[in-house]
C-alpha cells in the first residue's frame, strides 16, 4: 500500500496529480515538463491519460519515470467505448496496451458507452461491459495489473454504484474502484459516508478536486478547481476516507486550467498537506452535524 | 530576463468608483511595480495627465503609457480626434500613447469602412509624434472597430511609420478565440512594443459576455505559455497587467499577479522548454 504511516492515527498519503490539468486551449504540456514540474512541487507520482496519439507514445516513458524524475506512475487512464463493439480496434488496442504496459500497475477505466442508445447507468449494458472487462482482467491478472473503474459524469459508468454493481458481479481481485470526488459531487453530492461505504470493499485509489455547481463548469454541471476552492468540502471528504481506513494514494484532478498551471497543483498540494495535518491533529473537526 | 512591469489602471476602476491617481501610484510602488498607466476615460483622468511628469520623482515609477480611444465615425476633425491630437502636442512625462479605435456601427477594420478616417488621423498624429518623440501603439480591443491584432498589423504595414507600433493584449487576443500564440507574436513582431496580460476564461459572465479578466494566475488562458512565447520572440519591453471589475482587495490582487508573474518568469528562465506545448 503506497502510504507511510507516521505513527498510529497519523497518515501521510502519497499524492499524484492527474495530467488533465496540463491540457488547455493553447496546447498540452510535454510528458517530460509535467514530470519535472510535479517532482519539483513535491508530488509522489504522475498520471497519464491515453487521449492522444502522443500519450500512447508516452507509454514507453513510464518505465523510466522513477529513475528520471523520482516519481511513481499512479495510473494510466483509458476510455473504452464498448458501444462500438468489444472487438472494435480501439477497444482491442486497450487490451494490447495492458499486455505491454511497463512501469505502471494500475489502469483506470472510464467506460464511456456500453451499448448504443442506452442512458448512463443503464444495467442493460452490464453484459457487454462484463465481457470486455473479463477479457481485460485475464491479461491484467497475468501481468499483475489492477483495473480500477472510474465513474465519470455523462459516461455509462457514471455513478459509483455502477462500478460497485460491476465489481460485485465480476468478483475479481484485480478489479477495483477509484473514487472520483468531482464526479461523485457533480452527479450526486449527497450522503458521502454512504457512497464511500458502498465502494469501500473495492476502493484502491482516490482523486479529489475543488468544485462548485456552476453551469459554466465542466459539462455545464460543476467546476473543477484547486483543492482549496469551491463548495465541495474536501476536508470532510478526507475525514470520511480516514474513518474508513483508506491509506492509498490520493490524486488531484484539474481541467480547463491556465493562468499559471504550475501554481495550481502547487496550491492544491499545499492545501492538501494542510488539511491532512489538521486532520491528524484534530480528527473530530471533520465530523459535521446533519 | 527580468521584465519591467506595470499595472493598467483598469484594476482601480470598479462599481464604487475610481482610486485616486496618487493612491494608485503609491500602491504600485509599494508592490514593486516599475510603472503606472493612465486610461483617459474621464474628466478626472484627463486632468491627471498633468501629473505624469512628476510620477518618477514622487513615486519612483515610470509611465508605461496613456490609453485613449479614437472614434473614427466622425472624421479626423471631430472634437474627439482633435482632443487626442492636442494631447500628443502637450503631454509631458509619457512617450507612449496606446490607441483603441472604435467605429460605432462600423464593427471591424476588416470591412474597411472608416479606414480613410483612421489613416488621415494617424497621418496627422504621427507627424506630431515624430516631432515630440512619442510612440502610438495600436491597441486591439474586442468589439471595437480595430478588434483583431491582424487589423493592427494591416494598419502598421500600410502606414509604415517608425513611431507606430502595436501593444499585444493577451485578454483581447484570447477572448477573440485565438490560440496560436507563437503565430500571432511572429506576425506582430515587427511592430510589437508593449504587451499586457490577464488571467482569463471564456464565460458569459465575463467582460462583454465573452471572457473574464482575472489575476494573472487564474483562468484558462495559459500565461506561462504566453510569457514563454514572448521570451522566444526576444521581446524585452514592458509587460502590463490588465484588470477589470476588480474588487475585494484590489491591492492583494495586484500583489498576487506580480508574484505569479515573477514566479513564472523564474521558471521560464530555469526551464524554457516547459512552455513549448504540443498541439
Amino acid at each position: 500500500m503506497p502510504v507511510s504511516t507516521l505513527f498510529p492515527g497519523q497518515l501521510r498519503h502519497q499524492v499524484y496529480n492527474m495530467d488533465a490539468c496540463f491540457y488547455n486551449t493553447l496546447g498540452i504540456y510535454s510528458f517530460e515538463a509535467q514530470c519535472e514540474m510535479l517532482a519539483e512541487i513535491g508530488f509522489d507520482a504522475t498520471y497519464l491519460s491515453l487521449w492522444t496519439p502522443q500519450a500512447f507514445q508516452d507509454l514507453d516513458k513510464l518505465r523510466h519515470t522513477r529513475e528520471r524524475y523520482g516519481l511513481d506512475v499512479a495510473a494510466i487512464y483509458v476510455v473504452p467505448d464498448l458501444a462500438q463493439g468489444i472487438n472494435h480496434p480501439k477497444n482491442l488496442m486497450l487490451l494490447d496496451m495492458i499486455e505491454r504496459l511497463e512501469g505502471c500497475t494500475t489502469v483506470e477505466i472510464a467506460i464511456q458507452a456500453a451499448l448504443p442508445g442506452i442512458r448512463p447507468s443503464d444495467p442493460a449494458g452490464d453484459d457487454r461491459a462484463v465481457e470486455w472487462l473479463m477479457a481485460a482482467l485475464k491479461v491484467a491478472e497475468r501481468r499483475g495489473i489492477d483495473l480500477l473503474l472510474y465513474s465519470h459524469l455523462s459516461f455509462w459508468v457514471e455513478r459509483h454504484e455502477d462500478a460497485v454493481r460491476l465489481c460485485k458481479r465480476i468478483g475479481h481481485p484485480n478489479l477495483g474502484i477509484v473514487f472520483c470526488g468531482y464526479h461523485w459531487y457533480a452527479r450526486d453530492g449527497a450522503d458521502l459516508a454512504r457512497a464511500l461505504a458502498s465502494v469501500g470493499p473495492w476502493l484502491k485509489q482516490v482523486n479529489l478536486s475543488g468544485s462548485r455547481r456552476d453551469p459554466n463548469g465542466f459539462a455545464g454541471v460543476a467546476t473543477i478547481e484547486p483543492l482549496d476552492e469551491g463548495e465541495l468540502d474536501n476536508f470532510q471528504l478526507l475525514g470520511e476516507l480516514r474513518r474508513m481506513g483508506y491509506a492509498g494514494r490520493i490524486g488531484f484532478e484539474g481541467w480547463d486550467w491556465g493562468g499559471d498551471i504550475y501554481g495550481k497543483p502547487d496550491r492544491s498540494l499545499r492545501a492538501y498537506r494542510g488539511m491532512e495535518a489538521r486532520l491528524n491533529a484534530n480528527p473530530d473537526w471533520a465530523v459535521l452535524r446533519a | 530576463m527580468t521584465y519591467k512591469l506595470y499595472a493598467m489602471d483598469t484594476y482601480f476602476h470598479n462599481s464604487f468608483g475610481v482610486y485616486g491617481f496618487e493612491a494608485q501610484c503609491e500602491m504600485l510602488a509599494e508592490l514593486g511595480y516599475d510603472a503606472t498607466y493612465l486610461s483617459l476615460w474621464s474628466l478626472q483622468a484627463w486632468a491627471d495627465v498633468r501629473k505624469l511628469p512628476t510620477v518618477p520623482a514622487r513615486h519612483g515609477l515610470s509611465v508605461a503609457g496613456a490609453y485613449v480611444v479614437l472614434d473614427c465615425r466622425f472624421g479626423a476633425d471631430a472634437p474627439g480626434p482633435r482632443r487626442i491630437l492636442d494631447l500628443l502636442q502637450t503631454v509631458e512625462g509619457c512617450t507612449t500613447i496606446e490607441l483603441g479605435i472604435q467605429g460605432g456601427g462600423r464593427t471591424s477594420a476588416a470591412d474597411r469602412a472608416g479606414t480613410q478616417d483612421v489613416l488621415s488621423f494617424l497621418d496627422e498624429a504621427l507627424a506630431i509624434c515624430e516631432a515630440r518623440g512619442i510612440d502610438i501603439l495600436l491597441y486591439p480591443h474586442m468589439t471595437f472597430w480595430m478588434q483583431r491584432h491582424e487589423d493592427a498589423v494591416a494598419i502598421c504595414e500600410h502606414v509604415a511609420h517608425p513611431r507606430l507600433g502595436i501593444v499585444f493584449c493577451g485578454f483581447h487576443w484570447y477572448g477573440a478565440g485565438n490560440r496560436d500564440i507563437d503565430g500571432t507574436l511572429e506576425l506582430l513582431s515587427p511592430y510589437l512594443r508593449q504587451a499586457n496580460l490577464a488571467g482569463s476564461r471564456k464565460s458569459p459572465q465575463g467582460w462583454a459576455g465573452i471572457a473574464t479578466i482575472e489575476p494573472l494566475d487564474e483562468g484558462e488562458l495559459d500565461n506561462f505559455v504566453v510569457l514563454g512565447a514572448l521570451q522566444r520572440l526576444g521581446y524585452e519591453g514592458l509587460i502590463g497587467f490588465q484588470g477589470w471589475e476588480v474588487g475585494g482587495d484590489i491591492y492583494a490582487k495586484l500583489e498576487r499577479s506580480i508574484t505569479a508573474f515573477r514566479s513564472m518568469e523564474d521558471r521560464i528562465e530555469r526551464h524554457p522548454e516547459w512552455s513549448r506545448l504540443c498541439r
